[in-house]
């Protein structure tokens, strides 16, 4: 318990310090003061271009870690498997590829990409269970087809880069993922369905604690498995969607935050989830941050550096813990 | 609760159930024994609606159990598995608690009524001192009894054990087959239980039914079941049979019989 209000604290204490950070580092510098006083009057010019270019990265970068962590807590619930995380099974990439897809055709769709990337989650995600369920989720099999799934995917994304060469530099930019010349309508469409998924899966906490339970010991307790297993998945792959939408595909957030706050607030989802929110939101945040300062004026995308340190910080945190959940 | 030649089959084409008729007594301890493959937990799973029987029917309390809605049932039948999974660190607590799902809403509060049912299940099953206890703290035998209570927290009428005491050790076997002896005596729950040792049948049971090959080829009380050409028939060994007064009605495998 106390382990756990500790965890808390020191998490949201850290988010709100890389936050201002975040805010008043870069090519252009102001002090903590400024800002606050630019943001409320508006009338100190460096302030406004930092809320014009620099806040919307922030905020979006603090949703999207929220979204894609809280995504992976719901699918290592839903489809039982430390493994099952967006990026991984291919949800991520399936969301990118219909968006392309559809965009390359009707790109006069561009405002419902959200949308696009949303139906093409579902349809990776329906693809890996189709094809993994045989009597009951076997948890090897599973990740194997959506490692399967997820090539295919990443294979034809890629091919969108080789097709011609008039399109290369516009598609380029929608599947390699970038947190950078993020606009205010970008965040409205992150914070408003981002929003809601996070909301909905703060409601489905005690429907993830049953899911740990065997299919049929939650049916004799009068639980609707497979009800509750469609919804909570829908929730994940909202999330994992409106996300890859925003800001492309970033792999790893939904593995290593949930497993980190196993580690340090336990499997109960009532804590678990909005714990996994604000660490997603800090590791996203920081990333970002330190991409785009340690080499600057030049930038590194937010999930190359997720990629650096968070594998060997996943190394070391299953090392170390002994566990890993689910096995 | 009526058995009507139910069928099941898993794969379409081999019948692991071949229409199987009997009638399970209330407030009896019924136990269904035969060899590895004959169907036993196949039959307990279609009668707590695990598996949906091919043809036949069930009925409980005058209606069919396909028909009961998933918490509606749960309230009248519960089930303890072989075996369970649940992740290390949660308490006894929460896991007995999850036993009264069937009378809540999704976002309910513990009743009183639901805190009364998981107190009386965690006293029945000596856990309520270590009610706060992870999993991982607990012997096996503590930890069946974890999954016992849940069940029992669902105040059902009738309570459905598969192999309770497999892997367990031969004390916490027993600890668990008086466990539920006590169930049916003091409380009166009907039990329905599939064992593998012939001797914890004879010793528990008011009513043992015996299959093989899918079909359930006899049932009686023990005494009128467990004999020397049953056991030859459908375990394919031979037995001695003894009687006394200390130990009751049991039986001493001498070999198969070549």
């Amino acid at each position: 318990m106390r382990r756990t209000v500790i965890s808390f604290i020191i998490v949201i204490t850290l988010l709100l310090a890389v936050t201002v950070y975040s805010a008043i580092t870069g090519s252009l510098e102001v002090s903590v003061s400024e800002l606050i006083r630019g943001l409320v009057t508006g009338d100190n010019e460096k302030v406004e271009i930092i809320k014009d270019l620099r806040l919307p990265r922030i905020i979006i970068s603090l949703f999207v870690g929220a979204c894609l962590a809280v995504s992976g807590v719901l699918l290592q619930a839903v489809m039982r498997n430390p493994l099952a995380e967006a990026g991984i099974i291919g949800i991520s990439s399936g969301a990118n590829f219909i968006s392309i897809l559809v965009l390359s055709f009707f790109p006069h769709l561009f405002f419902w990409s959200p949308l696009l990337a949303f139906l093409g989650g579902v349809f990776a995600c329906f693809i890996v269970y189709a094809f993994s369920w045989k009597s009951g989720l076997q948890p090897l099999r599973l990740v194997l087809i959506g490692v399967a799934v997820n090539a295919i995917f990443s294979g034809l994304n890629e091919s969108f880069n080789y097709r011609g060469s008039y399109a290369v530099t516009s598609i380029t930019q929608a599947t390699t993922s970038t947190l950078s010349m993020k606009t205010w309508s970008d965040v409205d469409v992150m914070v408003i369905y981002g929003t809601i998924g996070l909301i909905l899966s703060f409601f489905l906490f005690s429907w993830c604690d049953l899911l740990v339970l065997q299919d049929k010991t939650m049916q004799n307790l009068g639980f609707r498995v497979q009800r509750a297993r469609i919804i909570v998945s829908v929730v994940a792959v909202h999330l994992a969607a409106v996300s890859t939408a925003i800001a492309g595909v970033i792999a790893f957030v939904g593995l290593l935050i949930p497993h980190t706050a196993r580690i340090l607030v336990g499997t109960d989802h009532k804590v678990l989830i909005p714990f996994s929110a604000l660490s997603g939101a800090l590791l996203i945040i920081l990333a970002d941050t330190i991409g785009r300062t340690l080499v600057a004026p030049n930038e590194i995308p937010a999930s190359i550096i997720m990629a650096i340190i968070g594998g060997p910080f996943l190394i070391f945190l299953v090392r170390k813990s002994g566990g890993i959940y689910g096995s | 609760m009526e058995v009507n030649g139910v069928t099941f089959s898993y794969d379409k084409k081999n019948n692991q159930l071949k229409s199987v008729t009997t009638m399970i007594a209330k407030g009896k301890i019924t136990t269904i024994i035969g060899p590895n493959g004959s169907g036993k937990s196949t039959l307990l799973g279609v009668l707590c609606k695990n598996y949906t029987a091919g043809s036949g029917n069930v009925v409980l309390d005058g209606k069919e159990i396909s028909r009961y809605k998933p918490k509606e049932f749960a309230r009248k039948l519960a089930v303890v598995h072989q075996q369970n999974e649940a992740p290390a660190d949660m308490t006894v607590e929460r896991i007995v608690g999850f036993g009264r799902l069937a009378y809540r809403s999704l976002f309910g509060q513990n009743s009183e009524k639901d805190s009364k049912a998981i107190e009386w299940a965690l006293s029945c099953t000596n856990l309520s001192e270590k009610r706060q206890w992870t999993l991982s703290r607990l012997s096996g035998g503590e930890r069946q009894r974890v999954w016992i209570a849940m069940s029992l927290a669902q105040s059902t009428p009738l309570l459905f054990l598969d192999e309770p005491t497999t892997y367990l050790d031969i004390y916490y076997q027993f600890e668990i087959l008086e466990l539920i002896k006590r169930l049916n005596k003091e409380f009166g729950l009907t039990i329905v239980m599939v064992l593998h040792d012939i001797n914890q049948a004879i010793r528990y049971s008011d009513h043992i039914a015996v299959m093989k090959g899918g079909e359930l080829l006899m049932e009686g009380t023990p005494e009128q079941v467990i004999t020397e050409e049953m056991m030859k028939e459908i375990y394919g060994i031979e037995v001695v049979l003894q009687e006394n007064k200390e130990a009751g009605l049991h039986v001493i495998p001498v070999g198969t019989g070549r």
